[in-house]
């Protein structure tokens, strides 16, 4: 057998995710943002490099311990129809991670369920349908209450609302900030939609072919980004009323297309589309650098 | 203004066991010379299909499609034989599919697939005779066709546009199989093209350049376009009037710039809302879920989620009517003057 090619889906990432926060990672395809998502929640295997949850080393423990972790790490999946057992009534998919983690007897398991789709603002009359019984709103609350159930700290949220129709998006992530609010849930939150993002974030994470090109707090981030792609990225949005034109960046149209996460560029992996790149960009990796307290940069422009 | 393209009162419907299900009621639309109109409205609400039913692509039966005119440029094009509906879909009317990936054939080259249109784009119908002799005899044609396909896929600023004739559409990225398809689309010198969701698939940095490429055309070659989309910042951005739809039924319409910063149907206001605002605003959605066509609600098709709702709206239904110059909604609670009741 003979490699023929690698893909380094994400690269070089160092994260920082606080208690009880929303933090956002924002990119487009081949941005490695999915990879990374999973690859937290442990889904996927990292090829190097630690996750370190609550102080404990993710990837050095064994499956056993592993396991036990898990009950604490959730995932809310994008896509609520193909995340969903079509086979199992909406109580069994509920009470599988409690069998799974051994939690409760039956009694309690019973009541979490009972407890879980009440929460979700869903009536127990659904615990016996199946999931293509749903509207898709409905299967993503259904998603939701999985992810809560084993009362978890960390929630994985990848894309939860973009299959969703507008209308539907302002209710569920209400509903996750009433959870946020009331159980002190943190979320790593994945996304493309910068507004929702704006909206839903304490610190965004902007990622480009694999690699973290800026971090900062939301508010920050959005009045003051400083890498070029964060820029023209944030200049590309199209707002629906009079008074949101004034905060976006004036535009600046990229030109190119975004290159095969197989093929990624050297030096500074946006340099090709980049409309300020200088010498340096074409072979130096710039580094992530604290560029003022709490706003990360990679951008050989700042150093 | 004369219209290009005017739709009187279309109503499709499909015969199901459990019963009739009403899909699209009372449909009222137009597109004028030169216009960029967007339908909007959530999943299920009936915009695709209604264009279909105007392309006469929209397989019937199933669907059974009632309406009083289909104008197309002075002739009527509802119920019309389908070869001369054909001859007007190859040349007066082109459409932009959704899904860039799954709309051009993944068995023949963009070349292969391109010059196909170009040939035959008026024939609907192509006998082995008509074949043989523009292939075989006619050897121009092919060189002809070969030569349009790559001034059309500058225009849509493909790079390398001979590499592209022997690629096929796996090989090319989202954004350069959007372009493709709006360079198909264009090929035929139409007056009318219809999008149907054109950056959805896309990626943000590259459906900014798709929106820019579309608005550089339009205003090139005066096209007309109507725009189906449920991203209401590509309509805003798109399109001069803007048609709201709503479980089948038009319920607000206007001008984009009316409808978007004084938006007057209860819907239509929640759907704004709902939208997170980079002023930190976001509504809390709208209660409940599109109605049962085969059972829809009675009186006003909306009422069952409507907050401003009452005893009225259960009972008549709201019909379209013109509450500021050109600002159409269907709703019992505004005079005609605009004002709340």
């Amino acid at each position: 057998m003979k490699r023929v090619s690698s893909v380094k889906a994400v690269d070089d990432v160092d994260l920082n995710i606080l208690e009880g926060e929303t933090h956002s990672i924002v990119g487009e395809s081949g941005s490695g943002k999915t990879t990374l998502g999973k690859t937290i929640a442990m889904i996927y295997r990292p090829t190097d490099g630690d996750i370190f949850f609550n102080g404990v080393n993710l990837t050095k423990l064994n499956r056993y311990n592993l396991k036990n972790l898990r009950r604490d790490i959730q995932v809310v999946f994008q896509e609520p129809t193909s995340s969903l057992n079509p086979k199992r009534n909406i109580k069994d998919i509920l009470l599988d991670p409690l069998i799974i983690h051994k939690i409760g007897s039956k009694q309690e398991r019973n009541k979490a369920v009972k407890e879980a789709i009440e929460t979700v603002e869903l009536h127990e009359d659904f615990l016996l349908r199946f999931p293509r019984m749903l509207s898709e709103g409905q299967k993503q609350r259904l998603g939701i209450a999985r992810a809560i159930i084993t009362n978890p700290k960390f929630i994985v949220l990848d894309e939860p609302t973009s299959s969703l129709d507008v209308s539907v998006q302002a209710k569920i992530i209400k509903l996750l900030l009433k959870l946020q609010k009331d159980r002190g849930f943190t979320y790593l939150f994945i996304s493309h939609d910068l507004s929702l993002v704006k909206y839903f974030s304490h610190r965004v994470t902007v990622m480009y072919l694999g690699k973290v090109i800026e971090m900062a707090p939301t508010t920050e981030l959005y009045s003051n980004p400083l890498n070029p792609y964060t820029i023209a990225l944030l200049s590309s949005m199209l707002p629906v009323s009079e008074d949101e034109f004034k905060l976006i960046p004036e535009k600046i149209p990229l030109s190119g297309e975004i290159p095969s996460a197989s093929n990624i560029p050297q030096g500074c992996v946006f340099h090709p589309r980049c409309y300020k790149a200088i010498e340096k960009c074409n072979h130096v990796v710039p580094k992530l650098i604290e560029i003022k307290k709490d706003h990360f940069v990679r951008c050989h422009l700042y150093e | 203004m004369m219209s290009l393209l005017k739709v009187k009162n279309l109503n499709i419907s499909f015969k199901l066991y459990r019963g009739i299900s009403e899909v699209v009621k009372n449909i009222n639309m137009k597109v004028d010379v030169g216009e960029s109109v967007a339908i909007v409205g959530e999943t299920g609400c009936g915009k695709s299909i209604c264009v279909k039913a105007v392309l006469g692509i929209l397989p019937s039966p199933p669907a059974q499609i009632n309406c009083d005119m289909i104008n197309y440029k002075g002739t009527n094009i509802f119920g019309m034989d389908y070869r001369d509906l054909g001859k007007i879909r190859g040349s007066g009317i082109s459409i932009v599919f959704q899904n860039p990936m799954t709309a051009l054939s993944p068995v023949f080259t963009i070349g292969e697939q391109m010059i196909d249109i170009y040939k035959w784009h008026s024939k609907p119908t192509i006998s082995i005779l008509d074949w043989w002799i523009k292939d075989k005899i006619d050897k121009n044609s092919t060189k002809e066709a070969i030569e349009k396909v790559i001034n059309t896929l500058s225009l849509v600023k493909m790079p390398e546009p001979k590499d592209i004739l022997t690629k096929y559409s796996f090989q090319l990225s989202g954004g350069m199989r959007q372009r493709v398809q709006i360079a198909a689309a264009l090929i035929t010198d139409p007056d009318l093209i219809i999008f149907d969701e054109p950056t959805t698939a896309l990626d943000l940095s590259i459906q900014n350049q798709i929106i820019d490429l579309i608005k550089e055309i339009i205003k090139k070659r005066n096209l007309s376009t109507l725009f189906i989309t449920h991203n209401l910042g590509v309509a805003r951005a798109l399109c001069r009037r803007i048609y709201v739809m709503y479980a089948g039924e038009i319920v607000e319409t206007g001008y984009g710039k009316d409808v978007f910063d004084n938006p007057l149907h209860p819907y239509t206001k929640g759907l704004l809302a709902s939208i997170p605002k980079l002023t930190g605003k976001m509504g809390d959605g709208i209660e409940g879920k599109i109605p049962d066509y085969i059972n829809r609600p009675s009186g006003c098709g909306f009422h069952p989620r409507c907050v401003y709702a009452k005893e009225i709206c259960k009972h008549r239904p709201s019909e379209l009517i013109e509450v500021e110059p050109e600002h159409y909604i269907s709703c019992h609670m505004l005079t005609k003057k605009g004002d709340q009741l």
